[in-house]
């Protein structure tokens, strides 16, 4: 009678316990399945580490420029983006060289050809530009013109324009086209910046339209190469059908991850440093991992490929937003071995509250790349006070960056900030 | 909103505890005073028996409780749905239109259900009482049913859905409800108006933007007959692509028109352009005149104004 007394007091526990089990497994598959349904209603919560990360984006900045101070300079240099590169480390995104190629070989044999090539900001046009110089332009004078601050105004565009063809006394157009077509040698004209010559304001577009009659009055004796940003490439093109000044067209944005990898891995084999990537928790209790972990170097190269997959995905294929994403990545070095954390996108869900004024704001400065004060006032119609306050309160929460009185958008939170801007048909 | 569902759990527990109790009562009595209480019943004419055994307090009971879990049920599902429509900006009109369909589709089911499954009546009450009522209602609210008609036909034909910016009559404003009885819109001064469903189906609706988030919006300046019309035009078109709440996967056109009017002549530039959101139509169309007059001024295109001239001479 005692036994089965004890049997039963014994099965009982067994059955409370495994109904506990039960429940909380149950609870947390629940969870687990709500998290999506609440995100698509907006009642999801953000847990708390990624709140506070979100709501202090500054203090996530200042980590990420911590993080990347500490590694070794030489390292750090690698990765910068803006420095020139040999041909080896370049990735041709579209076959663009070749491309480029045909529109010269095209020009020579006295085609009319004019070039651009559009791509994000960061996404490569300057490092294309550069190629072709090293690589097709080899047997021709090459002008290299640099818009990197805003010239919006007729004079300011003669005015440099005179400077790099050496025409003096330029305060019309055509003066500019008869001293170009009066000179004997041809030759290719290398202008950067194309987003930088208009303002999206009433008179902002005269620098722009004189740019055009330029180019349409010259093409036979120049080749005009020039780059513009994406967003203000299709801008100019809804506006003013931008296209049709140019004969072909080169995108540089179109990076798949296999070319990502490539972009990272071919710098990161110029250093002396091994890698070691680490799974985060949902890859750890994934089945592909578990069933590698008996093979350390298989489950590295997953991980490997995990990260790169997302790394693309979440950078759009824009190579220095991967770069700067690669290097916030290193956790620690432990001698020659970097070790890699999961890959970690910045949480920007503090943007969704920004009000429809600040989100145009942001908008007017992924068409323009960078806008200065007064320049905003001219786009957006406010007055000064306003622009300032307005910028300041971006700056302030690590949205944008300031360089010389311009702003621009940081590149950590480019992505995120694009993805609302067309969400909400700002950005179309 | 945690409150109410509390409280209504709360409601849903009584009601459920005494509906089933009712029943019991009733299956109770008879067993104890068999002999007396079908003496009473046999006493009571026949049809009174059947409307006691139709309308039993737990047949109606249990029907209120399905009415209030409906009223609930329709109410989550609404809020449910704006949440989303809102979260969801791309879907925003879609969503909101679905919700009159949903509306309607509850409660003509729950309405059946207590019918066909709770009140459960013969054929010929169904018959007898459809028609006293249909007579006694069709002759007491003949523009309440005509309403509900109107809503009917406005749900099936879709003239315009929930998000839609129409005009009816002297009314425009963003369409917020279709309701059986009544369309609700929120005009520009943010008035709530009740339109009756009757009136909008006698009369012309024009809808703006049919669905889309975007709608055209057109600013109408009027200039002396004898401004440089490519220059005015010039300005015009700029000013619309410069505005930021314009929508430019869409065609800015501008176009001019010869208008007489006190015996001049003057021209009408009409600028046709697309908002991003209907939300923001109004911007938009204030923002372009702002900007082509703000330039036309600038380079003294304008007439000057008796005002101006009174000023300059003081």
């Amino acid at each position: 009678m005692k036994s089965l007394k004890t049997l039963i007091i014994a099965y009982w526990a067994k059955t409370l316990d495994a109904t506990a089990i039960f429940l909380r497994f149950a609870s947390r598959k629940f969870r687990a399945l709500m998290i999506p349904i609440q995100r698509i209603f907006g009642f999801y919560v953000i847990p708390d580490p990624i709140k506070s990360r979100s709501i202090d984006l500054s203090a996530f900045l200042t980590e990420t420029d911590q993080k990347i101070a500490e590694l070794p300079k030489p390292y750090r240099e690698l990765f910068d983006l803006s420095a020139a590169i040999s041909s080896e480390m370049f990735i041709n995104a579209g076959d663009n060289i070749n491309q480029v190629q045909k529109a010269y070989d095209a020009w020579k044999d006295g085609f009319p050809s004019s070039i651009a090539i559009v791509g994000e900001k960061g996404s490569g046009k300057s490092t294309l530009i550069h190629m072709l110089k090293e690589l097709v332009f080899t047997d021709i004078p090459i002008t290299n013109i640099d818009f990197a601050q805003s010239t919006w105004k007729i004079e300011q565009i003669l005015s440099s324009l005179g400077t790099a063809f050496e025409v003096s006394d330029v305060n019309r157009p055509e003066t500019l086209i008869n001293a170009i077509n009066a000179r004997d040698e041809r030759f290719v004209v290398c202008l950067e910046g194309l987003q930088n010559l208009y303002l999206r304001n009433i008179n902002g577009f005269e620098a722009l339209e004189a740019l055009w009659l330029i180019i349409s009055e010259t093409k036979e004796k120049v080749l005009w190469l020039t780059s513009c940003s994406r967003y203000a490439w299709e801008f100019l093109n809804k506006v003013e059908g931008i296209d049709a000044h140019f004969s072909h067209v080169c995108a540089t944005d179109t990076l798949n991850d296999e070319q990502i990898t490539n972009v990272i891995m071919k710098r990161h084999d110029k250093s002396v440093f091994k890698l070691r990537f680490e799974p985060d928790e949902s890859t750890r209790k994934s089945r592909n991992y578990k069933k590698r972990l008996n093979n350390p170097k298989e489950i590295q190269a997953y991980l490997k490929e995990v990260y790169f997959e997302e790394l693309t995905e979440l950078t759009g294929g824009n190579a220095s937003v991967a770069a700067i994403s690669w290097l916030r990545s290193i956790k620690k070095i432990e001698g020659r071995t970097l070790v890699i954390a999961p890959f970690q996108p910045v949480n920007i869900d503090s943007l969704e509250i920004l009000n429809s004024e600040t989100l145009f704001v942001l908008a007017a400065i992924i068409l323009h790349d960078t806008l200065k004060v007064a320049e905003l006032c001219r786009v957006m119609n406010l007055n000064l006070s306003t622009s300032k306050v307005l910028l300041s309160r971006l700056k302030s929460r690590g949205f944008l960056l300031e360089n010389q009185g311009a702003y621009y958008l940081n590149q950590l939170v480019y992505r995120q900030v694009l993805r609302l801007l067309k969400k909400r048909n700002i950005i179309h | 909103m945690k409150k109410s569902i509390i409280t209504f759990l709360l409601f849903l527990c009584c009601s459920v505890v005494v509906s089933a109790q009712i029943p019991n009562l009733n299956s109770v009595q008879p067993d104890s005073a068999a002999t007396d209480s079908s003496s009473i019943v046999e006493g009571l004419p026949t049809n009174v028996v059947q409307f006691d055994e139709l309308f039993s307090t737990g047949k109606i009971i249990s029907a209120l409780v399905l009415l209030i879990l409906t009223f609930f049920f329709v109410r989550l599902v609404v809020f449910l749905l704006e949440r989303l429509a809102e979260n969801q900006s791309a879907y925003r009109l879609m969503i909101k239109r679905l919700i009159p369909f949903l509306n309607v589709a509850i409660w003509s089911t729950a309405i059946f259900i207590v019918i066909a499954g709770i009140i459960d009546p013969p054929i010929e009450t169904v018959l007898t009482v459809g028609a006293s009522i249909g007579i006694a209602v069709g002759f007491a609210a003949q523009d309440i049913l005509k309403n509900i008609f109107g809503g009917f036909i406005i749900i099936l034909d879709s003239p315009f859905q929930v998000g839609d910016k129409i005009e009816v009559d002297d009314y425009y404003g963003e369409v917020t409800q279709i309701g059986l009885r009544s369309t609700r819109i929120v005009t520009p001064d943010d008035s709530l108006v009740t339109l009756p469903n009757a009136d909008i189906v006698n009369n012309a609706v024009s809808n703006t933007n049919s669905g889309a988030l975007d709608c055209q919006v057109v600013a109408s300046i009027y200039l002396p007959a004898d401004s440089n019309i490519s220059l005015v035009k010039e300005i015009a078109y700029k000013a619309a692509i410069s505005s930021r709440y314009v929508y430019l996967n869409k065609p800015v056109v501008v176009i001019t028109e010869n208008k007489v009017m006190d015996k001049n002549y003057l021209l009408h530039l009409k600028v046709k352009a697309y908002v991003l959101d209907i939300r923001y139509e109004f911007l938009l169309k204030g923002e372009i005149t702002e900007l082509i007059l703000t330039e036309l001024n600038r380079r003294q295109l304008l007439p000057i104004s008796d005002l101006t001239k009174q000023k300059e001479g003081a």
